[in-house]
């Protein structure tokens, strides 16, 4: 029996960067990347969701839609485990983005290098797989 | 080379100096304003109709200029109805003025025979209420400082130049000194209700222009999330094109739709520059 690559949760509003995350980071971990548009799709699926090891959440995901702050809550609230980042275009001094660092969340100001990105990734993974 | 930042903090320095009204020259608003004229021509009206009564009592003293100055302040008060809707600091200063005019020259008329006859007359008391009024309603500090001066220095004139010696004696042992510690209450009332008035406007002011950043922030903060999205699938693209053997079409076509993204974006933003007042900015 094969052994399941680790799952990680991307939550971002642009589709773009849906289709570009999994193929940056699939090949370079060797992860299983679900991606999610809105925190409702990520309900939707929330037996896999909080099953992953890591999660990258944008924080703005859209006008009047539930930001990435609500993503964590939702996620904390659910059980979740894993290790969570934000991957937001906002200053750490956003409120929003200041209320998620008060809560121990790391965060990843976009454009981020795409080698930054996976070494936090990993690190991130490693966090969450100690016991 | 001129330092930028410097000669920003000069300018700001020199900006926050000329917006710094000093106290006497802080101008109220035109309802305020006009709402204070109302008020002293109101007290002019009942008073000299109170006055009327108490001449009516007081032989050797006549009504009419207390008939008159009642008359003044009610043509005044339909001036005051009628333009109620257009209200001015200019025209308010002026109508307070024709009423302070007014009062002083019935108050100026009917002292002497007031303090002859011995009857319903306190020294220059209702002078007196004159300088403490002025300091609560005048539409303007200098009008008002103006005012409190006529309410204070002309019965002073008048008692020390017109007043025979016998009736000062007689009627005011401890005058002028009342009349003047009135004047300088009053002067003090009013630099105090016109200082405050001041810290009102400055805290609005501030609380305007913290609101003005806020927004200004706020924008900043969504122009800076929008932005980055198209920037991230950029170089995330490059970074794929970069490690892939050649370029591929979906990728090409991602970065062709950020740049379109950021086209976009450049486009509001010159739309909001031509908006901005820059003269007003300065």
């Amino acid at each position: 029996m094969t052994k399941e690559p680790p799952r990680i949760v991307f939550l971002d509003d642009s589709e773009d960067l849906r289709e570009l995350m999994p193929a940056l980071l699939e090949p370079a971990l060797g992860v299983e990347c679900m991606c999610f548009g809105s925190l409702m799709e990520l309900e939707n699926h929330s037996m896999e969701v909080l099953r992953a090891k890591v999660a990258i959440l944008d924080v703005n995901l859209g006008p009047d839609a539930p930001d990435g702050v609500d993503a964590f809550n939702w996620l904390m609230d659910h059980g979740f485990h894993g290790d969570v980042l934000f991957f937001t275009g906002h200053a750490r001094n956003n409120p929003q983005v200041a209320q998620a660092i008060r809560k121990g969340v790391k965060i990843l100001e976009k454009p981020v290098d795409p080698g930054e990105l996976t070494s936090s990734v990993r690190h991130a993974l490693d966090e969450a797989a100690r016991p | 080379m001129n330092d930028p930042v410097a000669t920003n903090h000069a300018g700001l320095r020199e900006q926050h100096s000329r917006r710094a009204i000093p106290f006497y020259n802080v101008r109220l608003s035109d309802r305020d304003a006009w709402f204070g004229a109302t008020i002293a021509v109101l007290f002019n009206a009942v008073g000299m109709l109170l006055e009327l009564g108490i001449v009516r009592k007081t032989p050797g003293v006549s009504a009419e200029s207390a008939a008159v100055s009642a008359s003044v302040a009610l043509m005044l008060l339909v001036v005051l109805f009628i333009r109620r809707k257009t209200p001015s600091v200019k025209w308010a200063s002026v109508i307070y003025s024709v009423n302070t005019a007014s009062v002083v020259t019935v108050l100026l008329s009917t002292n002497l025979k007031f303090a002859i006859s011995g009857r319903n007359w306190v020294p220059f008391q209702a002078s007196k209420l004159g300088c403490l009024i002025a300091a609560m309603v005048a539409p303007e500090f200098w009008v008002g400082l103006l005012s409190i001066l006529a309410f204070s220095i002309s019965p002073l004139l008048q008692f020390e130049f017109f007043f025979p010696p016998e009736i000062k004696a007689r009627v005011a042992a401890e005058e002028p000194w009342p009349i003047l510690a009135f004047g300088l209450g009053g002067a003090l009332a009013l630099v105090y209700r016109f200082r405050r008035a001041q810290l009102e406007q400055e805290m609005a002011r501030i609380q305007a222009q913290k609101l003005a950043i806020k927004q200004l922030a706020d924008a900043f903060l969504n122009i800076r999330d929008l932005m980055n999205t198209p920037l991230q699938v950029i170089e995330f693209s490059i970074d794929l094109l970069r490690n892939s053997d050649g370029p591929s079409k979906p990728t090409i076509d991602r970065i062709d739709r950020s740049l379109q993204r950021l086209r976009e974006i450049n486009a509001v933003l010159v739309q909001h520059e031509k908006e901005i007042d820059w003269q007003s900015t300065r």
